[in-house]
């Protein structure tokens, strides 16, 4: 029983794994048209002007995505420091030095 | 015809949107681009950019808004063949390779394009790093590296120019499915140690630097020193490194870095200190690991989609910002969408301590032929 229960464990691991990179990828774009349909109410004040700032706070980080510096690199923000024996440990076997499957 | 046009806001991802419309025919339009900011519309260098696009191609049609806040992109044929082009200099020529590379093997006549510009900055990838990292993938999907050249005639740092590259591709009928998903081990690292208009020792302090962290990993590595004089060397100062760890089976790993600009306000960069950082960025890059570094995730996932109908998988590590994007782009344009899934490690290979999770990416492609080009 003690297999069984491993296997549902792991089966449902993988699961949500898998979900959630999909997710990721394909599902933020469901979320986005929602928000712009909260805000079209309330666009104009009295009839004469447009309220510009509504728009731009509750769409802020969208707004500051579509218009970013068009850039393929994988910026890091907090890069360890590999001086350090245990971070080296970290990536050990990437190497030909390090140990091998078998 | 109207509701073949696929419609996007903002700048951002632009080369995705543009290359991705070239190769899949539809046309594209962009809305407010910039629009709420106090220098509204295109830049420059996007304007550069949509007019090598012009040049690979035949009977494409733009047509920009007059305050430049949005553009309509409808794309004619790929043809290619020789061509001259002069990057603007708010980006590296990388910028435009990228998208380059994607495009080349599609071509009628296979590419032949000298790009003048800055070859080395901070924002986009080098030409040594492209060269030392793409090739080799791109490679694999051509089913050979005859004609396929990054030649640097000139080196120059940003921001005032003066570089020169040409760059041939071979272009194919059809690519090869790609199945790449163990990357083996890293055997060597490579680099180049680049310096322009500066004291030809600097690139020996930049050397020594990366080596005093990179020996902790590995014994053999060997970096270039490239010195570039008089007139090959650009209108501006600048020094840099790019290094490349390789594995057994053909990986290639890149990672780099360049000095600040000439009149930056963060002041002048130390060699040792550039040195050490790209030789962390690389360990970085390690970490995250797979069969494709990050640079190449994307180009990769649109040669996967564009080849043959067969399955083809690759390995990666964590994806992008960038990629995830593209990937979004992909099925938008193409719809395929990617299995992405994190790769089980076997028991064996548990307590093996080799970075992050590992992805397997699968697609299946679309069956993509290159029509202008005769069989045979």
């Amino acid at each position: 029983s003690n297999l069984a229960e491993s296997a549902k464990e792991f089966f449902y691991k993988r699961q949500a794994e898998r979900k959630n990179y999909r997710k990721l990828i394909y599902g933020q774009d469901a979320n986005e048209e929602k928000n712009e349909d909260n805000q079209d109410a309330d666009d104009e004040l009295g009839g004469l002007f447009k309220v510009l700032k509504h728009k731009k706070d509750s769409a802020s980080t969208n707004r500051y995505l579509v218009n970013k510096t068009d850039c393929s690199k994988f910026v890091v923000d907090n890069i360890r420091d590999w001086q350090l024996e245990e971070v080296q440990e970290l990536i050990k076997d990437c190497f030909v030095t390090g140990q091998w499957d078998k | 015809m109207t509701s073949n046009v696929l419609k996007y806001e903002g700048c951002n991802y632009l080369r995705q949107r543009l290359v991705l419309a070239t190769l899949s025919g539809k046309t594209v339009k962009l809305k407010k681009i910039r629009s709420t900011e106090d220098d509204p519309g295109l830049k420059d260098f996007e304007a550069s950019f949509i007019r090598l696009l012009d040049k690979l191609t035949n009977g494409t049609k733009i047509v920009v808004s007059e305050t430049g806040t949005s553009l309509l992109y409808q794309p004619g044929l790929l043809v290619g063949g020789k061509l001259e082009h002069e990057c603007n200099t708010q980006r590296s020529i990388g910028y435009y390779l990228e998208a380059l590379v994607c495009l080349a093997p599609f071509t009628k006549k296979p590419i032949r394009a000298v790009l003048t510009g800055v070859t080395n900055d901070q924002v986009d990838p080098s030409v040594d790093l492209i060269k030392l990292t793409t090739f080799p993938v791109l490679k694999r999907f051509l089913g050979t590296d005859e004609g396929l050249e990054l030649k640097i005639n000139k080196r120059a740092a940003a921001p005032e120019g003066g570089g020169e590259v040409m760059f041939t591709c071979p272009c194919k009928q059809k690519l090869r499915p790609l199945q790449f998903v163990d990357p083996g081990k890293v055997k060597r690292i490579r680099g180049v140690a680049w310096a322009v208009r500066v004291s030809p020792a600097t690139t020996n302090r930049i050397v020594d630097a990366a080596r005093s962290i990179l020996n902790q990993f590995l014994p053999d590595i060997y970096i270039y020193t490239d010195h570039y004089k008089g007139s090959q060397s650009g209108r501006s100062p600048g020094f840099g490194l790019t290094l490349v760890a390789e594995t057994t089976n053909g990986t290639f790993l890149g990672a780099e870095m360049a000095s600040n600009p000439k009149g930056s306000e963060k002041g002048p960069t130390i060699p040792e200190d550039l040195g050490k950082d790209t030789a962390k960025l690389l360990m970085e890059e390690i970490y995250r690991g797979g069969c494709v570094d990050s640079n190449n995730q994307s180009m990769t996932a649109v040669l996967m989609v564009l080849g043959q109908q067969d399955v083809s998988k690759v390995q990666t590590g964590e994806l992008s910002p960038y990629t995830i994007q593209y990937l979004r782009h992909i099925r938008d344009f193409f719809q395929v969408m990617f299995k992405v899934e994190v790769q089980s490690k076997t028991e064996e290979d548990e307590e093996l301590q080799t970075g992050g999770d590992k992805l397997l990416l699968t697609c299946v492609g679309v069956g993509y032929t290159n029509l202008s080009k005769p069989t045979g």
